[in-house]
């Protein structure tokens, strides 16, 4: 029974290169398998007509030439598989409907990309990360890897918590969605890397466009979707073990993943990673306490026979960062003092040892999904339950030390239905319903007042998505999404900050009780309604490659962090406050792109701009320092600009020069402005190009060089602030820079890698070769110290 | 088109079972949050000057109001002790000179004077650390002749030295930063 099912699917692209009236077309196409998506090599596929016969390569690639345009009829034979026969019809029919029709039972796992059009699997080198590469990076950081993918940004806030930044947006207005469910911890304001662990991952991509709505109406920058490996149903044992050093903080890592599946379809697995790295090191100095710890585990278990597939997933994830100690302020006199003194005021000897200040977060998800395919429709069930849980722990006096300066706990229940259905042969239709209810909890023992407070959320949505390509020339696709956003928040305002702020006057009915410690309680309900759009259209310019265009209108709510934040971020003795008056924020968005793939050249140009208006943003306040504190701080709010643009264009370019010799660039530019000003915090023009040499024989040698230089950022707002200094027996009053970008750098990298034998890789990565001395713009502790030194990062993989 | 079928009704049952669980979870209301007593929040710092004669003049600073200015007599010696409070409750007033007493090693009162005839040194009944470094709780003020300025206050946690004459020199990070306009007459 089992046997007969369909174990893998043509992936085929035709070309019309010349003369139509001759024979002279080419098919080329690739044989993946259905489950793992990996290529097939050694398939057997027939050209029925002509009766000719080829084998795939390694790759899983066959091309066919001297053809006519005519209906051929394709068979594909593998010894592990039925066969597979598909006709297709030269002049009306495209090969890349034959792939459509077969691939709708996958799309979501495989024909997920860019703009979703089924072609753009193509493209895929662009917005889709495979195994192959996330092997590389399984032992950074998420925000590491991504950085591959052009327009593809990452920002840091210390050496650990790395974020992804997609055409200059980051945090609430992108979503990192794992197994379809959106990851939470973004709510909580902008210093929170993502807590996903690259072990165990299949691919990853970021998804733009209209299908960005099946997650979210306020998704503006786009998705980085995150995807399992889907499980074949044949008796195997599988997995393998990695374990590496890196130079920086002389760090070790182990991670294992195994997994077992059965001819029934049944199957499970786990995997765990453990890290350990201790203080990083700048070219000059020792950054004390940035030493990291990180322990995560996954185990799943589920059945997947071709039409029906379910699955339970438990994952969790603890990360333990030790925050520069340099960082750590009191006052804006140290912020003023440690920017003049332009190295850390605090370098002390190496060490493992993990320290006040530090982070720890922990995140926990469980996930259940049942999914069923059938040959025109497909639909899942899904439901998860995650917890988020936070805790800053601040240099303090005497027992509060042991005890988290903050301590956030947030619960997150999502249900999630989809549905995709093929009514006729260019025709795909998506719809869905989602719920999810939260509850976020700010523990009191902190002795601190909540950054955050206690609120319960509940947001439903509704989506439709169409996708209509009746040719291989053309394709469109248009979506439309509604959220309904409620927010209950009970919070403790300070009497004085609550007459200040003016709420005594437009909030006043919000107070529901006079605490003892001279704050007011309130509760904050808020109401949301969001309606959010797309539309796109994908023509092939056969010589030039695919045109793609896409504009989108999203509406998002203000997030609690931006509501009602209110506390101080030591870091950078920073207080940052939230405001109640927020509304929503809205974007319009287009992008163009030009996208080509072919033998030896690659590209993707791509130009974007986005519209908001009500733009929401930290901005320092006007009298910037808040004194009512015992001492100085600096202040930033949450505040609404009217009108801000974002204007930008990423290229990404492929050349294959000799068979064995790749040549790879990329740039990415942004300008952006709000009400004729610049904004702060946005990424500088980048460029990078690299070198790579694949030797021929199953890419057993690979040897990649690489530069990335980043120029200076020109567009910045002036923030910056005086600090008297007392210079023998006089003050001194002088202006304290905190906004002047850093300057460009250029760093060269170099990793080799090893193919051994089938089972053993061997990697081998030089990270700032020259050990150049730079700063980041995009880092918020480059005010304390430069950026990381070489590193040399050595790792073995085992795979059995 | 066709239509969307469950095809049994175990289907159904995983449903209302998913739906189940997330109910679970349903609470429409939360109980009101507790009210956070801040800890640690230093809002009142007093410095007592006591002259030669047993005289002594508080002068006090609470977060949010202008920073009394010291009149002090010139050509005088004081003893000046300073202590920090956390003054959030008014009923239940913490001292926290006494958390820094117990963590001295850990903490270290600097002055800084501009302009005025002011010099602040240890003074012999200070608070000394376990290695028998001065904290500057209490300090003696030599006042020279008439004459105005800044005395600024700072108290550190953690400094990375002791014996610095700048701020910077210290290390650490500051917990408290007042300016304290000094008028000697």
């Amino acid at each position: 029974m089992m046997k007969s099912r369909l174990f893998f699917f043509a992936f085929a692209l035709g070309c019309l290169f010349l003369n139509a009236q001759e024979c002279l077309e080419t098919l080329f196409g690739q044989v993946r398998d259905l489950h793992n998506n990996l290529p097939l090599s050694n398939a057997k596929v027939v050209l029925v007509e002509t009766n000719q016969h080829l084998l795939t390569d390694e790759k899983g690639r066959f091309v066919f030439t001297g053809l006519c345009q005519q209906a051929y009829t394709v068979a594909i034979a593998h010894p592990d598989c039925k066969l597979l026969e598909r006709k297709i019809n030269w002049s009306f029919v495209s090969v890349k409907k034959n792939y459509l029709e077969h691939h709708i039972n996958e799309l979501d796992e495989i024909g997920v990309t860019d703009q979703k059009q089924k072609q753009s699997t193509r493209v895929g080198n662009e917005a889709l990360l495979k195994k192959e590469v996330l092997a590389r990076y399984k032992s950074q950081n998420l925000g590491d890897a991504l950085a591959e993918i052009t327009g593809v940004r990452k920002q840091k806030t210390g050496n650990a918590i790395v974020k992804p930044v997609i055409q200059g947006f980051s945090g609430t207005r992108i979503a990192i969605v794992q197994e379809g469910i959106r990851l939470q911890d973004h709510e909580w304001g902008a210093d929170h890397a993502p807590s996903i662990d690259l072990n165990g991952i299949e691919q990853i991509q970021v998804i733009k466009g209209a299908n960005a709505l099946r997650y979210g109406g306020d998704i503006v920058g786009g998705v980085v979707a995150i995807q399992p490996a889907r499980m074949k149903p044949n008796d195997s044992l599988f997995g393998s073990l990695s374990s590496g050093y890196h130079q920086q903080g002389k760090g070790t890592f182990l991670l294992a993943e195994v997994t077992k599946t059965a001819h029934s379809g049944m199957f499970y697995g786990a995997n765990f990673s453990l890290k350990n790295s201790g203080d990083l090191k700048a070219p000059n100095y020792v950054l004390s306490n940035t030493g990291n710890n990180e322990q995560h585990g996954k185990f799943f278990f589920g059945r997947n026979t071709f039409s029906k597939q379910w699955r339970v997933q438990y994952q969790f994830f603890r990360k333990e960062t030790g925050i520069l100690s340099a960082a750590h302020l009191g006052t804006t006199g140290d912020l003023a003092r440690a920017i003049e003194a332009n190295q850390p005021l605090i370098v002390l000897p190496w060490s493992r040892q993990i320290n006040n200040p530090r982070q720890l977060t922990q995140h926990q998800n469980i996930n259940l999904k049942y999914e069923q395919i059938k040959s025109d429709s497909r639909w899942d069930l899904q439901y998860n339950f995650q917890t988020n849980n936070r805790q800053e722990y601040d240099i303090r006096r005497g027992d509060a030390n042991l005890r988290p300066a903050l301590d956030l706990r947030l619960m997150t229940n999502d249900i999630q239905f989809n549905f995709t259905q093929k009514p006729s042969f260019a025709v795909q239709l998506k719809s869905g319903l989602s719920a999810q209810l939260q509850d976020n909890y700010s523990d009191p023992s902190t002795g601190v007042r909540r950054l955050i407070p206690d609120y319960i959320r509940f947001r439903s949505g509704v989506y439709f998505i169409g996708e209509y390509a009746p040719s291989n020339t053309i394709a469109a696709e248009i979506g439309l999404r509604y959220d309904y956003d409620h927010i209950d928040a009970k919070k403790y305002y300070k009497t004085s900050d609550w007459k200040t702020r003016g709420y005594d006057i437009d909030f006043v009915q919000t107070i529901i009780a006079m605490g003892n410690a001279g704050n007011y309680l309130t509760e904050q309900k808020k109401n949301y309604n969001n309606f959010s759009a797309s539309a796109g259209m994908q023509i092939s310019l056969e010589k030039w490659g695919d045109l793609k265009w896409t504009s989108a209108f999203t509406s998002r709510s203000p997030n609690p962090a931006e509501l009602f934040s209110d506390g101080l971020h030591h870091a950078l003795s920073t207080i940052e406050r939230g405001d109640l008056r927020l509304r929503q924020e809205k974007a319009f968005k287009t992008v163009v792109s030009l996208e080509k793939v072919a033998a030896k050249w690659n590209y993707v140009v791509s130009a974007h701009h986005t519209r908001f208006t009500d733009f929401i943003q930290l901005v320092p306040t006007e009298k910037g320092l808040d004194q009512t504190r015992n001492s100085a701080y600096l202040e930033r709010q949450y505040t609404q600009l009217p009108q801000a643009a974002f204007t930008g264009v990423d290229v990404d370019l492929n050349v294959q020069l000799k068979p064995q010799w790749h040549y790879a660039s990329s740039l990415s530019y942004l300008h952006a402005e709000a009400d004729g000003s610049p904004m702060i915090d946005l990424p500088p023009l980048r460029i990078s190009n690299a070198l790579l040499f694949t030797s021929k024989k199953h890419s057993a040698f690979r040897l990649k060089i690489q530069n990335e230089y980043v120029a200076q950022q020109t567009r910045y707002p002036n923030v910056n602030f005086n600090y008297a200094f007392i210079e023998e027996g006089q003050l001194n009053e002088r202006t304290i820079d905190i906004s002047s970008p850093p300057e460009a750098y250029s760093l060269w990298g170099l990793e080799a890698s090893h193919q051994l034998s089938k089972r053993f890789f061997l990697s081998l990565t030089f990270d700032n070769i020259a050990n150049t001395s730079y700063r980041d713009y995009l880092n918020r502790l480059r005010f304390f110290s430069a950026e990381t030194g070489r590193n040399v990062r050595l790792s073995a993989n085992y795979t059995f | 088109m066709k239509q969307l079928q469950f095809t049994t009704n175990r289907t159904l049952f995983y449903t209302l079972f998913l739906i189940a669980i997330s109910l679970v979870f349903v609470q429409c209301k939360k109980d009101d949050p507790e009210e956070i007593n801040e800890e640690e929040v230093i809002n009142r710092v007093t410095l007592t000057l006591t002259d030669d004669s047993n005289n002594s003049t508080t002068f006090t600073w609470n977060e949010g109001a202008t920073i009394p200015t010291l009149t002090i007599a010139e050509n005088a010696i004081y003893t000046t002790s300073v202590s920090f409070y956390d003054a959030s409750n008014p009923s239940d007033i913490e001292d926290i000179t006494e958390e820094v007493i117990e963590e001295a090693d850990e903490h270290l009162v600097f002055y800084e004077v501009t302009s005025a005839n002011v010099d602040i040194l240890s003074a012999p009944n200070d608070i000394n650390d376990t290695e028998g470094l001065p904290t500057n709780l209490k300090t003696v003020w030599t006042v020279g002749g008439a004459s105005s300025g800044t005395v600024r206050l700072y108290l550190i946690h953690e400094p990375t030295s002791k014996s610095g004459n700048s701020r910077a020199a210290l290390g650490g990070a500051t917990d408290v930063e007042l300016n304290f306009p000094v008028q000697v007459e």
